[in-house]
């Protein structure tokens, strides 16, 4: 598998490490891809493409990401807070960087089993 | 098994976790669009390949629905060939007819021989492009095929000494024309079955028409200079069931030892209008001439 998520169309191209992503936004036919510099880069490719790109290229490690909704992608590594009622995520590495995101309270709820069922594991 | 965009905003999924198949083409909106741009595109395509073939010379092409064909025998007996003329006026439009009896006619590129005594009619036939002097429309002579086009509907074939006018983009006379090794040429069709036919050219001119009328081939030429519409109108009016346009203007032709039927005109062993001189650098100039089988 590759060390990187590699995105081509026919203008650009583009990679990234699985540790370098935090999380990637949908914006209807484009996507924001988030990284933990803070940067954010904007690329023509949907959401579904970028997850079944993961899942194509990342296959080793492609479940450290999770698709929440129509709208995120997250990198499981980076959850720092979840608060389904409020409908708050918070991505953090408790260092440099801090996304505060929105999402549905029945995804975040779900999140939030999964992630306290893989820590009890 | 789910599709990568099959997810709805209360829901999660890890990713390669669980199985998912990338959604089958069918079902993609770009899939649907791209097979539609096709289709439209090999109609389109289709529709201007059939276009452009129906605006090809299609002579060849055995269409004979849209053929109107006047067969008009000629009758060649051992008598002396000779030209009945007649005046007479339709629609306050001076009209010449002229028949020709016991002649064959045929086609001729080049001058004609005035001095041959066996042509007693003759008219420009297919119009000649003034920049490059090629023959406008299919021409066929002696079986051979000298230009190609159906820019003008109407056309004349001589196959076995007959002349059959008609009108039509396609006709198998082109073909019988080619095979008989007969003649064949385009002009602006005047008149198709009794009804007057509208050509684009406005302006006025001395005008030529060939015609079948009564089952027999006449020319009928105006005396004086008249707009297509006018002229057609009148040779319709005249009871002419089918007519094409010969050259006219300043178009050369002759008549040789016309039996006049009019009494305010004489008669002459050679009449010729216009001056030949004018055409003589345009190399395809051709004619559609009367000859005595016996002089």
């Amino acid at each position: 598998m590759s060390d990187f998520l590699t995105i081509t169309n026919t203008n650009e191209f583009v990679r990234f490490t699985a540790e370098s992503l935090v999380y990637i936004s949908s914006d209807g036919n484009y996507s924001d891809i988030h990284t933990r510099d803070g940067g954010k880069r904007t690329i023509t490719v949907q959401l579904g493409t970028i997850e079944e790109l993961i899942h194509q290229q990342f296959l080793a490690n492609g479940d450290n990401f999770v698709r929440i909704g129509k709208s995120l992608i997250v990198n499981l590594h980076f959850v720092h807070y979840i608060h389904p009622m409020r409908r708050q995520l918070i991505l953090s590495d408790n260092h440099t960087f801090k996304f505060t995101l929105e999402a549905s309270k029945e995804a975040l709820r779900k999140l939030k089993d999964y992630l306290e069922n893989a820590n009890n594991k | 098994m789910k599709h990568f965009d099959d997810i709805q905003d209360d829901e999660i999924r890890i990713i390669g976790r669980q199985e998912v198949i990338r959604k089958p083409l069918f079902k993609r909106w770009w899939f649907w669009t791209a097979v539609a741009a096709m289709c439209l595109l090999t109609v389109l395509i289709l529709f201007f390949i059939l276009r452009n073939i129906e605006k090809q010379p299609t002579d060849a092409q055995k269409n004979t629905a849209s053929t109107n064909v006047a067969v008009a025998p000629t009758i060649v007996t051992a008598e002396p060939a000779y030209v009945i003329m007649r005046d007479t006026v339709i629609n306050d439009v001076p009209l010449r007819l002229l028949t020709p009896v016991n002649a064959i006619p045929e086609l001729l590129i080049g001058m004609p021989d005035t001095m041959d005594q066996s042509l007693i009619l003759c008219f420009q036939a297919a119009d000649i492009r003034a920049d490059n002097h090629d023959i406008v429309g299919a021409f066929i002579f002696k079986g051979e095929l000298l230009s190609r086009g159906v820019a003008k509907k109407g056309f004349c074939s001589i196959i076995g000494g007959k002349i059959q006018l008609g009108m039509a983009e396609s006709t198998p006379l082109f073909e019988e024309a080619i095979d008989k090794e007969g003649y064949f040429f385009r002009q602006y069709p005047l008149v198709y079955n009794g009804q007057m036919v509208d050509n684009k050219p406005k302006n006025k001119a001395l005008r030529h028409a060939l015609c079948e009328l009564n089952g027999q081939i006449v020319t009928v030429s105006s005396l004086d200079k008249e707009s297509f519409h006018d002229f057609a109108q009148a040779v319709a009016d005249l009871g002419v069931q089918n007519a094409i346009a010969l050259t006219g203007g300043a178009s050369y032709g002759f008549l040789r030892n016309g039996k006049h039927l009019s009494a305010s005109d004489s008669l002459t062993s050679l009449e010729s209008w216009s001056n030949l001189q004018y055409f003589e650098e345009y190399k395809n100039l051709n004619f559609i001439v009367w000859k005595a089988s016996v002089q």
